[in-house]
């Protein structure tokens, strides 16, 4: 069944066409919200309200563009409200990890010392990704985590395909000035 | 280049991470909690509440007027309420009795 159908039935009140929307984008949703706060259960609290919005919000959707579009900009929108809510707890759980990598070391010392280093450079690509400003942010994660071209990005940005790739250069500059120590090890 | 791999690296693993098939079930059930609570809290509108305080004092009046209407003979009984008739507890307090 295509979007259009499913919206069609969804409008007149049938929930399970709705489930049936949501069972074919939750992965693509989750993927971006994880994109934005690395953690499983918050890209869950994402994925609900971005669903929940969605539903209260599909009289409104015009169909001017592709529904995946409206949803991917809705995703992008309720991602970066939750990292703005929960920034003050989101640097208290850094903190929190780089401790319990220290505590959790194993007796073997060589295994406890690769583990701490990939954690290690897991934390620093998540700052680094975590840095990068809005709207880089943006078009990195939607490139990387759901590999869309840059013209599907510019549609959700609302931006032209020239600035969506001046950002991913951007970013990719930015990441590699960041992450610069990682290369030599 | 090395570092593209460690990017490419941390993304795929976050990438492997499946949401929870149950999300969507979820989902349905707040909105149907949130249509509950929608409909629980609407706030009703004057006129229905002047309606229901009419009713109520229109049931009332007809109520009395019924009542009022009734007219018959009354019964009257007499009742004893002479203390002296009761029975004489100093049968049971009355010490040595026999």
């Amino acid at each position: 069944m295509s979007d259009e159908q499913l919206i069609e039935k969804i409008l007149s009140g049938d929930r399970e066409a709705f489930r049936l929307l949501m069972e074919k984008y939750q992965q693509r949703v989750f993927h971006v919200a994880m994109g934005f706060v690395h953690s499983r259960q918050d890209a869950e609290d994402i994925t609900q309200e971005v669903f929940i919005r969605v539903f209260r919000s599909l009289e409104s959707f015009k169909e001017q563009s592709l529904f995946s579009t409206w949803l991917y900009r809705i995703t992008l929108n309720c991602s970066i409200n939750h990292v703005k809510k929960n920034k003050r707890r989101h640097i208290l759980m850094d903190a929190g990890e780089g401790l319990m990598s220290l505590f959790n070391r194993d007796d073997e010392e060589r295994n406890a010392h690769q583990q701490l280093e990939a954690t290690e450079k897991e934390r620093a690509i998540r700052k680094a990704i975590d840095g990068l400003p809005g709207k880089q942010r943006e078009a990195f994660i939607l490139s990387k985590y759901e590999e869309l071209t840059q013209r599907e990005i510019a549609a959700i940005m609302q931006t032209t395909e020239g600035a969506v790739e001046q950002l991913l250069v951007r970013a990719k500059k930015q990441l590699q000035k960041k992450l610069a120590h990682l290369v030599g090890n | 280049m090395k570092l593209e791999k460690h990017i490419d690296d941390f993304i795929r693993k976050e990438k492997e991470v499946q949401v929870n098939p149950y999300v969507a079930t979820r989902v349905l059930a707040k909105l149907e909690e949130q249509d509950d609570i929608a409909v629980y809290g609407k706030s009703v509108p004057v006129w229905k509440k002047a309606v229901v305080a009419a009713s109520i004092v229109l049931v009332m009046a007809a109520g009395y007027g019924l009542g009022s209407m009734v007219k018959g003979e009354k019964e009257y009984i007499a009742i004893n309420i002479n203390d002296a008739q009761l029975e004489n507890l100093n049968l049971y307090t009355v010490i040595g009795y026999e």
